[in-house]
């Protein structure tokens, strides 16, 4: 027992890199999926629209805009997790918060990404439709791949930072070439 | 000790997004069958509205006569290298647009008003045969350097149709535009005569399209947003899955 515990205790420490390769590779491939799907299907479809909102595009955006705040406070969360906040002492309701912000956050883009998807596809017209739809595809590429590196138990410590400041990065890069992009040209309307 | 419920979250998103695109999907169908009913005004006639634009005063591009390959061997060696072709139905009912290139032919037909297919399909030796996407609208008949002439299918009706070959801005054009979420697609055809006919698509909706000067392609604009303009030659794909 005692030859073989070091080696598994070294082993748990530094885990290699193999698992998150794993988890990158299907997170990739779901990115590159979900950008050909855009890519080759044809795309008609009107907006849903939801009572109140002026127009398909006003409920996307104000959709986007509540899961960009919600991803401020997953970065908030994080830090605080991490320890990078000094004045504020990490419990157990850091991680509950920063779980269930995380959780409603990326529900809330669904159905935005849906409408994205099969109503516009992967756009290349202008430079805000282009970067924005290669953002959506890396969006959902890192969020697999971050979900199948916190299910598995043991995983390099700068992973999951990482990747979390992959899905921080593609939300905001969403966020500001879209729901800003059509506040700045349709005004702030509901 | 495995933790789940990244798993679970995973499998709601998968779940929720799977549930919009059943939603959208089947409103989509309801739309498109609606639409589709209303498909193919016989009394279209000599209504269909098109606007014309002088072609003289544009720069007249190099008309790029396709020389014909020397087809000696295989009879289905297209008849013309590369061409475009615009005209109308005997009854100017519709007009027709169809590109070559290499054997390969791209169509559109449309009324201006609230009918239009687009077509793919292939030019052997001098025999055209384009089929629509749902295969209800089709165009067979023949192409040379000078013309093509042949017959549109569309809605289970037939008409004769005449296209002279035409050397750009005149040809075949495919607009795109983000009107408020709602992808649009429009397409027009315009003849060596300079006659403009388009019809715009979205959501399963058809309509007359905005205005296209050949000349000022990027100046097209549809509900006051701006449209991708593009030109089609008979390499374009015109029918997405």
């Amino acid at each position: 027992m005692s030859a073989t515990m070091p080696a598994s205790h070294a082993a748990r420490r530094r885990p290699g890199p193999g698992g998150v390769l794993v988890c990158g590779a299907v997170g990739s491939l779901v990115a590159v999926g979900l950008g050909v799907y855009g890519r080759v299907h044809e795309p008609t479809f009107f907006a849903i629209n939801l009572a109140g909102f002026s127009s398909g595009l006003a409920v996307k955006s104000w959709l986007a805009t509540v899961a960009f705040l919600l991803v401020l406070v997953q970065l908030g969360s994080a830090m605080v997790m991490y320890g990078r906040i000094r004045s504020i002492a990490p419990g157990p309701w850091v991680a509950a918060l920063h779980r269930w912000s995380g959780r409603v956050a990326v529900l809330v883009t669904v159905p935005v990404a849906v409408h994205c998807l099969y109503a516009l596809g992967f756009q290349t017209g202008s430079m805000r439709t282009l970067l924005h739809s290669l953002f959506g595809c890396f969006f959902y590429g890192t969020f697999v791949t971050k979900m199948l590196l916190l299910q598995r138990s043991h995983v390099p410590r700068w992973s999951l930072p990482l990747l979390g400041g992959m899905v921080f990065t593609a939300m905001t890069a969403l966020w500001l070439t879209s729901s800003v992009w059509f506040f700045t040209t349709s005004g702030l309307t509901f | 000790m495995k933790s789940y419920a990244p798993l679970v979250t995973l499998a709601a998103v998968v779940a929720l997004g799977a549930g919009f695109l059943v939603a959208n999907t089947m409103s989509q169908r309801a739309a498109t069958e609606t639409s589709t009913a209303a498909l193919v005004d016989p009394t279209a006639g000599d209504t269909a509205p098109s606007t014309v634009v002088d072609l003289g005063r544009l720069a007249p591009s190099a008309a790029p006569e396709a020389a014909p390959k020397a087809g000696s061997d295989a009879a289905a060696a297209p008849a013309v290298a590369e061409k475009a072709y615009a005209g109308w139905t005997s009854g100017r009912e519709l007009s027709v647009a169809i590109a070559v290139k290499d054997g390969r032919a791209v169509g559109y037909v449309c009324d201006g008003a609230a009918t239009e297919a687009w077509l793919e399909g292939v030019l052997s030796g001098d025999q055209l045969s384009l089929t629509s996407k749902d295969g209800a609208t089709t165009i067979t008949g023949t192409a040379n350097e000078a013309s093509s002439a042949g017959t549109v299918t569309a809605g289970g009706q037939e008409w004769s149709f005449e296209a002279e070959g035409v050397a750009a801005p005149a040809g075949l054009y495919e607009g795109r535009a983000d009107v408020r979420g709602v992808a649009t697609r429009v397409g027009w055809v315009v003849t060596g005569d300079g006659e403009v006919t388009g019809v715009a698509s979205a959501a399963g909706e058809r309509r007359p399209a905005p205005v296209l000067d050949p000349a000022r392609p990027g100046a097209v604009v549809l509900d006051g947003v701006p449209v991708e303009v593009t030109s089609l030659d008979g390499g374009s794909a015109v029918i997405r899955r």
